[in-house]
């Protein structure tokens, strides 16, 4: 699935005070495309995802998917969030086949039932998970946790799949891991991936091109393109190649080498 | 003659120790009774005082084996009082809570004055119930479902209120309508919370029931400790009181199981 | 197990810098309760025009206006008469749960021997006892039997709430202290006593409520004094204003204690 966005502006107005979250923040993400958007904390990386979900609507400006103009939930995407948000009465498998039971009760059910709890085992075990099938979310440690939370998003096939940090909360060495099998998962169900993070060698390791963005209110610095050959394997993360492109990510945020804060435009 | 699969007969010396490990646990509890009715026996022999002001322990056993259908019938009709009520005065409050939930309005204009209610002492409006409902069943069901309208009302508001806004967006970002939102995320979400004012509930319902009784004096506990009084037997009182202690503790372990069963999956989070 | 019920106080009303345009929220958090009130007002009147009720049955808005208008003072005297037992009840249950809270967090063999019983208590619909209070205690006297009817209800939310407060210190905290060579006296002091005040304060919340439900309960039962005693009287002459009247100065005062402890909570517990 594509996405384009156009001129994007997002205020938030609450009782007390007015927060300009995004301005001016267009992008075309291609089809098929592992694109990460990185910046500072606070700076509407979050609220770009739920833009693009259809889960707020912009101040101003307009988001397209393959096309056609977002104005509300669609329905097809696949979103993981910071934290697990599993459904803690609902067992693992449960909680996978929840987006299937929603599908089903709206009659859009792509397949049947059985299909699904197969696409369910499948995913459950390519996540390494296979033997908490039928535990309770309190059960499993948070990063298990979170790779349900994965193999929820996944299990109607989404074309488009939004994620919120979704490793943020874990510890560097299962970080590797999550992203080592995301890429894994990624292959083997092509499909467009917008990746938000703070963690640059996360950005760059998974990434087709990384998207830096500014303080708030929010604008897109630029761009690194990660030409780095696929599939991705942990060994990369040693090459030369592949710190060049995290001293370059550094360089366009504004850390490392003194370099000033870029401009807003760095073409 | 089978043995080897009767897990009663074959581990005797499994359970025996648990058992007598229990009784040991409880040592200073179980002296703490032991010793309250050794001095109630000592009172009773050196006291000198009269049956009406304390009964012996041996009257009141007898009390409780002589009237036991008596107080299994009572019992019944508090219970059944209670449940009639609890359905009631829970389903009510269920459903103004969703309602005060979804309207801003009723939020800003009736929670003021739910809460303020809430407050006031239920036993209060029971000469006005008595006016409005005459002296019958229907009395002591609307005092235990008012207790227990505002605590499964200002529980589950509470519970709804405080879902975890991402588990909704979750569920917006499958383009979930909100009914069906309501049914599979927030109430289940809501559970916990409400659960607390269901346990609670059931408890309050069972005093209101008995407070009412007490007044009305036609049937249930209330009822017994009110006739015994009026007839002077202590032995009775006490027999009474001891019959409403246990089901009090019951009620309680009953919204306790009801709780455990619902939420089973809340409790005791697993650190990471 | 009582705290978690008073949570469900509504959201906190802290004071916000007034923004123009914005304020139209704040008024109607005002508004919306009072047209609220004037609604069923409305509706009370409509009803007993359309039903032609009785005034035993439902009295007209207008008869209890005249009620609170002509009698206030005599509603207000009685009112204070209760008060007087709810407050002495409510200082001396409070006391008493309080030191019981203390003695059994500290001290192992009193936990185990009275505890289980506390709670068990706690659950048992204490109604039930007044019979057999009033003949060990009699009527009258100080403290007369209801006094000691509501520092039985204020006693247990507080016992529960101190012992909640005081265990629940950090042991980090107990650890720092004792590696400083601090004493259990200094720990107690300086660390769980301090750390344990919020709790406290939220039981008190909640013993007050239950004192009224105390003193209220035997007013009725029991008649003699009171503003409880007074809407029985008024029931025996079917003087159905009067009762709603009283249950409105009931819900004021009510509320006012209520909101006077909240408010010493929020000054007391300001680092919390």
């Amino acid at each position: 699935m594509g996405i384009r966005l156009d001129a994007i502006s997002k205020v938030f107005e609450t009782e007390d005070l007015t927060v300009e979250a995004l301005r001016g923040v267009s992008a075309v993400v291609n089809d098929n495309e592992f694109v990460s958007i990185i910046g500072p904390s606070g700076c509407g990386k979050s609220t770009l995802l739920r833009l693009i979900s259809g889960l707020t609507p912009p101040t101003q400006g307009s988001v397209f998917l393959d096309g056609v103009e977002v104005d509300g939930p669609m329905g097809n995407i696949g979103f993981v969030f910071q934290a697990p948000t599993l459904l803690k009465w609902r067992t693992v498998f449960k909680n996978v086949m929840f987006p299937y039971e929603v599908l089903a009760s709206q009659r859009k059910a792509p397949a049947g039932k059985q299909e699904f709890e197969e696409r369910a085992r499948k995913l459950l075990k390519m996540a390494g998970i296979e033997e908490f099938t039928d535990a309770y979310p309190k059960q499993l440690s948070g990063g298990m946790q979170q790779r349900v939370s994965i193999c929820r998003a996944l299990i109607h096939d989404p074309t488009l799949l939004l994620m919120d940090e979704p490793f943020g909360a874990l510890d560097e060495f299962t970080r590797e891991r999550m992203n080592e099998e995301l890429l894994r998962i990624w292959h083997e169900t092509t499909k467009t991936v917008v990746f938000v993070t703070h963690h640059i060698p996360e950005a760059v390791f998974l990434s087709d091109r990384v998207f830096v963005m500014s303080r708030r209110p929010g604008t897109i610095l630029g761009e690194v393109t990660i030409d780095l050959p696929r599939p991705r394997t942990p060994k990369m993360r040693e090459s030369v190649e592949f710190l060049d492109r995290v001293v370059e990510t550094r360089h366009l945020i504004g850390l490392g080498s003194g370099a000033e804060l870029l401009s807003e435009d760095p073409a | 003659m089978v043995l080897r699969s009767d897990p009663a007969l074959r581990a005797p010396t499994a359970w025996l120790p648990a058992v007598l490990r229990g009784l040991w646990n409880a040592k200073e509890l179980i002296l703490t009774l032991f010793a309250a009715v050794l001095v109630w026996i000592l009172l009773v022999e050196f006291g000198d005082f009269h049956p009406i002001v304390l009964p012996t322990p041996a009257a009141v056993v007898g009390a409780l084996v002589g009237d036991w259908s008596i107080l299994a019938r009572e019992t019944l009709w508090s219970f059944y009082e209670m449940l009639l009520g609890f359905t009631l005065g829970g389903s009510l409050g269920f459903l103004l809570a969703i309602g005060i939930f979804y309207s801003p309005f009723l939020h800003r204009a009736v929670y003021p004055f739910v809460f303020g209610f809430r407050v006031v002492p239920k036993v209060a409006f029971l000469p006005l119930f008595l006016v409005w409902f005459g002296i019958g069943l229907t009395v002591k069901v609307v005092m235990a479902g008012t207790a227990v309208f505002f605590l499964v009302l200002v529980q589950t508001l509470l519970g709804l209120m405080t879902v975890d806004p991402s588990l909704v967006e979750f569920g917006k970002s499958l383009k979930m309508k909100e009914a069906s939102l309501l049914r599979r995320i927030r109430i289940p979400a809501a559970l916990p919370a409400m659960m607390v004012g269901v346990k609670m509930g059931i408890t309050y319902a069972l005093t209101n029931v008995v407070v009412a009784e007490m007044v009305v004096s036609t049937n249930g506990l209330g009822f017994l400790v009110v006739r015994a009084r009026q007839q002077a037997r202590t032995d009775s009182i006490i027999a009474v009181i001891i019959v409403t202690a246990v089901v009090g503790i019951l009620v309680y372990q009953l919204g306790r199981a009801v709780e455990k069963r619902t939420t089973f999956w809340y409790f005791e989070e697993h650190s990471g | 197990m009582t705290t978690d019920l008073d949570t469900a106080a509504p959201p906190s009303e802290e004071p916000v810098p007034v923004q123009p345009g914005r304020s139209v929220e704040r008024i109607r958090k005002f508004v919306d309760p009072a047209v609220f009130a004037v609604l069923i007002v409305i509706g009370w009147q409509v009803v007993i025009w359309i039903f032609d009720f009785h005034p035993v049955v439902l009295p007209p808005p207008s008869r209890v206006w005249t009620v609170l208008s002509t009698q206030g003072d005599f509603l207000v005297e009685s009112m204070l008469d209760s008060l007087r037992t709810i407050l002495w009840g409510f200082f001396y249950g409070s006391l008493l749960g309080w030191l019981a809270g203390v003695a059994i967090t500290y001290s192992p063999t009193v936990r185990k021997a009275i505890h289980p019983i506390l709670v068990s208590l706690f659950v048992v619909p204490k109604a039930i006892f007044l019979p057999l209070l009033i003949i060990w205690w009699g009527v009258g006297g100080f403290p007369d039997h209801k006094i000691v009817v509501t520092m039985l209800l204020a006693f247990f939310p507080v016992t529960e709430n101190t012992i909640a407060g005081l265990s629940g210190v950090e042991r980090e905290m107990v650890e720092l202290s004792r590696s400083l060579g601090g004493s259990s006296l200094f720990l107690f002091r300086k660390i769980a006593l301090p750390f344990s005040i919020p709790f406290v304060l939220a039981g008190l919340r909640i013993a007050m409520t239950e004192s009224f439900i105390g003193t209220l309960f035997v007013e009725i039962l029991v008649p003699n004094e009171g503003i409880g005693s007074r809407i029985v009287d008024a029931q025996d002459v079917s003087n159905t204003q009067f009762i709603i009247a009283a249950i409105l100065v009931i819900a004021i005062f009510g509320l006012a204690a209520y909101f006077l402890l909240q408010w010493i909570e929020r000054r007391l517990t300001k680092w919390y």
